[in-house]
């Protein structure tokens, strides 16, 4: 019987070893045991009982296992789940929209004494463009982003929950405008910024408007996200049965 | 065909690494051939899961001693081993314990057999 190297691998990554160090542990195994097989054949041995020698010759799964396990040092994610799927996405969320805003303010500068609706058309569609990728496509990727990471290192589910939910409300929250406003004496026209998407009524900002927009928005995004990590999950779990058998 | 018998393990701390840094400082070598080496050089004397190989090599390759290099050869690719100026360093000062380790018992061994014959 071949020794079960899928199960090996799934061992070592809900132990918390890096992605990389698993795969090549295991593609290096599977072409000792070819190589095994191979010289047990040659030595005029049937296909079963070489295949069995070989695997008793490789070692048994606990063996390999505690083995890797043992001299391998756990990986960022394994160890500090809480950085990597919920703090690090989030800073680095808030970090591109400052980024982006920075750097079009930079682009717009041959611009910037012109309200929006006079600027060229070619700056009003990069305004337009920037700001619905940092809007509206910003949020998902990061989002993707968590899922991999998380499905990868077979994390467990409250921290890509955790994870989800916090890079949801985050990008929920923060948009990315152009403020139509004309120039005045003190303050240029058409500043462009990022900022949480404040809901007004009657010309001041609703507290409960604007929170209730957040959470819409953020709480669409979650279960989106838990409904696609769900799905690759049990996708995953069935390829892994293929493989298997 | 007798399988060999394991090694206890228990008198194998650091041997694993000592015998790799000794043997791919000959040639480059990839995990299989190591083993095999390991085998014909120790007269199948010691003997260990063969996979667990991999986790020895990996971690000198993590510690300088080694690095790696992927080759293909008659159509298949393997990642091939060879020992650096860090592993050279490694090896004389693992070689240096392991005599005077072996010396110390040989020694106690040698006054054992002394007490016996008197």
């Amino acid at each position: 019987m071949q020794p079960p190297l899928d199960d090996l691998r799934e061992r070592l990554l809900r132990a918390g070893l890096a992605p990389r160090h698993v795969r090549r542990y295991v593609a290096e195994l599977r072409d000792h045991l070819a190589d095994l097989t191979a010289h047990e054949r040659s030595a005029g041995l049937d296909v079963q009982t070489a295949t069995e020698r070989a695997a008793a010759r490789l070692g048994s799964i606990q063996q390999l296992t505690q083995a890797m396990i043992d001299r391998t040092p756990r990986s960022l994610t394994a160890r500090a789940p809480w950085a990597v799927i919920a703090m690090f996405p989030v800073i680095l969320l808030l970090c591109v929209h400052w980024g982006t805003a920075l750097s079009l303010m930079h682009v717009l500068t041959p611009v910037r004494g012109l309200s929006p609706a006079s600027m060229p058309g070619s700056y009003r569609g990069l305004i337009s463009t920037v700001s619905f990728v940092a809007t509206y496509l910003m949020g998902p990727l990061f989002l993707s982003g968590c899922m991999v990471i998380a499905l990868r290192q077979r994390l467990s589910s409250r921290w890509i929950a955790l994870g989800l939910a916090l890079v949801a409300v985050f990008s929920a929250a923060f948009g990315f405008h152009m403020q139509e406003i004309p120039a005045t004496a003190d303050r240029q026209a058409g500043e462009v910024f990022t900022m949480v998407d404040f809901v007004y009524r009657q010309g001041r900002v609703s507290v409960s408007g604007t929170l209730g927009l957040t959470l819409l928005r953020a709480s669409v995004l979650f279960a989106l996200s838990i409904a696609a990590y769900r799905a690759l999950s049990h996708r995953l779990v069935k390829v892994r049965a293929t493989q298997s058998t | 065909m007798k399988m060999p018998r394991e090694t206890n393990p228990n008198f194998m701390a650091g041997v694993p690494e000592l015998m790799l840094l000794r043997l791919l400082q000959d040639r480059e070598m990839y995990g299989y051939e190591i083993v095999q080496a390991i085998r014909t050089e120790t007269g199948d004397v010691i003997s260990v899961g063969e996979g667990v190989v991999y986790t020895v090599l990996h971690a000198l390759e993590r510690e300088g001693a080694l690095k790696s290099r992927r080759k293909s050869i008659a159509g298949r690719s393997r990642i091939y081993y060879a020992v650096t100026a860090t592993g050279l360093r490694r090896y004389r000062d693992l070689a240096k314990t392991w005599t005077t380790l072996a010396g110390a018992i040989q020694s106690v061994m040698d006054g054992g057999d002394h007490a016996t014959a008197t």
